[in-house]
């Protein structure tokens, strides 16, 4: 039953991602091409948003709905080869793991083949470059 | 067969259980999708003149929707091969960095993490000197 409040933030996400035009191929061909203020503009305000967030978060100590106090991982260093394997991968397309999902529920069948080579490149990575750090 | 392989790979050794939640998630970001379809109007895009030239000297229509139906559809053999390779390149990239773009970009920042900050800014930065987005899509796009 709990499970239904991911689900229902799954949905408003899914509706924010698809209405602020995010998950659009052009916005982010524009966003690269620095040739408007779109995608800094809602990126922005997301970085405003979640540090007000994270601070209430701390502040009241909050629990997540599973009762888990609600932690931010911490965040390793990590490779820039692994960046530009992601960067590269979502200037392609277009759609980062997100917007994959709220574009296949959009309609736009076509990504459904993004999301099955994505979960195969998980599997890959786990393969190869995580069995050998691990 | 396909178990074997998971029962030895580490990063697959967890239970899955108490992640169920963002199976859940994912089934509501399609949902909201879904519902966006039925919400409000159609979205027109005004974009800018640069990127509007951009698609252009790419040979591609200008948007009628979110993502270019000239380029990603079935019939297309390019639009496949470039789903296909950027999707496995999202997949292994963002599970080797620990993040994607609102995992670094909004969030990392939000929460003063230097890794998030530098990643960001180093990509933005890269960006403009080897123009490699333009490298590799021009073989790829439609003539």
């Amino acid at each position: 039953m709990k499970n239904i409040v991911y689900m229902i933030v799954g949905i408003v996400f899914g509706l924010t991602l698809i209405k602020s035009q995010v998950i659009s191929w052009y916005r982010i061909q524009e966003m690269f091409l620095f040739d408007s203020f779109h995608m800094y503009g809602v990126i922005g305000i997301a970085i405003i948003t979640a540090s007000i967030g994270i601070i209430a978060l701390k502040k009241h100590q909050s629990t997540s709905s599973q009762n888990i106090p609600i932690t931010v991982p911490k965040k390793n260093w990590i490779k820039a080869q692994s960046w530009v394997a992601f960067y590269l991968g979502w200037s392609l397309i277009g759609a980062c793991p997100g917007p994959m999902y709220a574009l296949l529920g959009n309609g736009a069948m076509v990504y459904g083949i993004e999301i099955l080579t994505a979960l195969l490149g998980v599997f890959v990575f786990g393969l190869t470059i995580e069995q050998k750090s691990g | 067969m396909y178990c074997g392989i998971t029962n030895k790979v580490i990063i697959f050794n967890y239970s899955l259980k108490p992640h169920y939640w963002s199976l859940f998630f994912v089934g509501g970001v399609i949902l909201g999708g879904f519902i966006a379809l039925n919400f409000g109007q159609v979205a027109s895009l005004a974009l800018g003149q640069k990127t509007l030239s951009f698609l252009t000297n790419k040979g591609l229509l200008l948007p009628t929707g979110l993502y270019p139906l000239d380029l990603f559809n079935f019939h297309n053999t390019k639009g496949i091969v470039l789903i296909i390779l950027g999707g496995f390149l999202i997949g292994f990239g963002t599970r080797w960095a620990n993040g994607c773009t609102s995992g670094h970009s909004i969030f990392g920042i939000a929460n003063l993490k230097t890794v998030s900050i530098v990643a960001i800014i180093s990509f933005f930065c890269r960006r403009p000197f080897d123009d490699s987005f333009h490298f590799w899509l021009n073989p790829l796009i439609p003539e």
